[in-house]
């Protein structure tokens, strides 16, 4: 893990003593990162933007409190993934409104586009074909990502999707390497297993 | 690199943390050539490391998606009105002085969120009357130490009535879920604990009159502090 940027902390001192730009740098470097991390572990477009204005605000109110131990990237992954994951659990069931029950597949004509939160995340530069193919892909992927418990679901979005290091991932997650490692392998057995029942 | 501490030597067939290590080139030299070497004769975990490669590829291939464009705006205003309504700020002394309240005053979320922002401290000494006896546990104030020097208190943001935890938000609160039980336990004098002893003194009366405390971090990560 990469020692702390001094500017990190002087990000944090500047929100300390009412600089409003300083929450805007930090708002704008982190926006995309997460949003696209609560979306990938809530699974939902319409959710993950409560979510990262929830986290948004848990930032702003505790910004005071980094002591640059870690970098700052690591202290607002660190607010993100335990935000989702106390109001995820909350809420019980994730994404269930995204698993079609039998017979009622995503590509029934004419309400896919309006009803899937997730018709929107492929590619606009594809054709309208590739991006329904990417589309039907991705939710397969996020469905099955939604049905592993929440610890495989946070270490495989962390280390997949978010490409952080094991290191990077157990002082996230607060816990030790091989925890992580070891969760990581969890995720993945399962995820292959769900895909293959989804996909056969 | 993490992976020195596995041991050199150590079979790999069926370790699927060993296989998904190496997916990740987390594995040291030797580590690294222990695995192939295995995987050479052994058809049943190179199927293995192939699916899991395989979710690997996908999940890295996710595109990553554009933020709703009103999401800047809509932060924006949260923010502007929690810098309008500073940080609650509740005197420890007042919540421990009023203590304990009656517990079926606050056994409905519905009284709850009618309750003011200082009442909600008072749970921090309501008993749990589900656990009658000498080993009733306390119930837990979640307290962030205040955000601003100078300030003679705690900022309570989250609270917990019966095991049941209520975050602020606004004049409201709103119930989740916190792994109170899943927290790591340490003791007053680990390091963790005494740096939030230290950043909010009178936690400490609280923790001395109680089985422990219950302390969330502002990154919202939580922990039980034991007396």
């Amino acid at each position: 893990m990469a020692a702390p940027a001094v500017s990190d902390r002087a990000l944090a001192e500047r929100h300390r003593t009412g600089d409003p730009e300083a929450f805007a740098e930090i708002y704008r470097e982190h926006e995309a990162m997460v949003f696209n991390l609560a979306l990938r572990l809530a699974g939902d477009r319409e959710r993950a933007a409560d979510l990262s204005q929830e986290i948004f605000l848990r930032i702003f109110r505790h910004l005071d409190g980094f002591r640059g131990r870690s970098s700052l990237k690591t202290w607002i992954y660190r607010v993100a993934v335990n935000h989702c994951r106390s109001r995820l659990r909350r809420r019980g069931l994730v994404f269930e409104h995204l698993v079609p029950s039998r017979g009622e597949g995503p590509d029934r004509t004419g309400s896919r586009e309006e009803k899937d939160p997730l018709q929107d995340l492929a590619d606009p530069r594809r054709s309208p074909e590739e991006r329904a193919l990417a589309g039907d892909a991705e939710r397969i992927l996020q469905t099955a990502l939604a049905a592993l418990p929440a610890v495989y679901r946070e270490a495989v979005v962390l280390r997949d999707v978010e490409d952080l290091s094991y290191e990077e991932i157990a002082e996230v997650l607060g816990v030790r390497v091989g925890t992580v490692r070891s969760r990581i392998a969890r995720g993945r057995r399962r995820l292959a297993d769900e895909l293959r029942e989804s996909e056969s | 690199m993490s992976g020195v501490s596995y041991a050199v030597g150590r079979d790999p067939h069926g370790d699927w943390d060993l296989l998904s290590a190496y997916v990740d080139g987390e594995l040291a030299i030797e580590q690294r050539r222990t695995v192939e070497d295995h995987l050479a004769g052994c058809p049943g975990c190179r199927a293995e490391l192939d699916g899991m490669r395989r979710v690997a590829s996908r999940l890295r291939s996710l595109e990553r998606a554009a933020p709703p464009p009103l999401l800047a705006d809509q932060v924006a205003r949260r923010v502007a009105v929690a810098a309008r309504q500073p940080g609650l700020v509740v005197r420890l002394e007042e919540a421990l002085r009023r203590l304990p309240v009656e517990s079926s005053t606050l056994m409905t979320f519905g009284v709850v969120v009618a309750l003011t922002a200082i009442a909600a401290l008072f749970v921090a000494g309501v008993e749990d009357s589900d656990r009658a006896g000498p080993d009733r546990r306390p119930a837990a104030a979640v307290a962030h130490p205040a955000a601003s020097a100078g300030d003679e208190g705690l900022e309570v943001t989250t609270a917990v009535v019966h095991g049941r935890v209520f975050d602020r938000e606004g004049d409201l609160w709103r119930e989740r879920h916190l792994d109170a039980d899943g927290a790591p336990r340490i003791g007053a004098d680990d390091p963790a604990a005494q740096e939030m002893l230290e950043a909010e003194p009178r936690l400490r009366d609280l923790l001395a009159g109680s089985d422990g405390i219950l302390l969330e971090d502002g990154t919202g990560t939580v922990i039980w502090i034991e007396p």
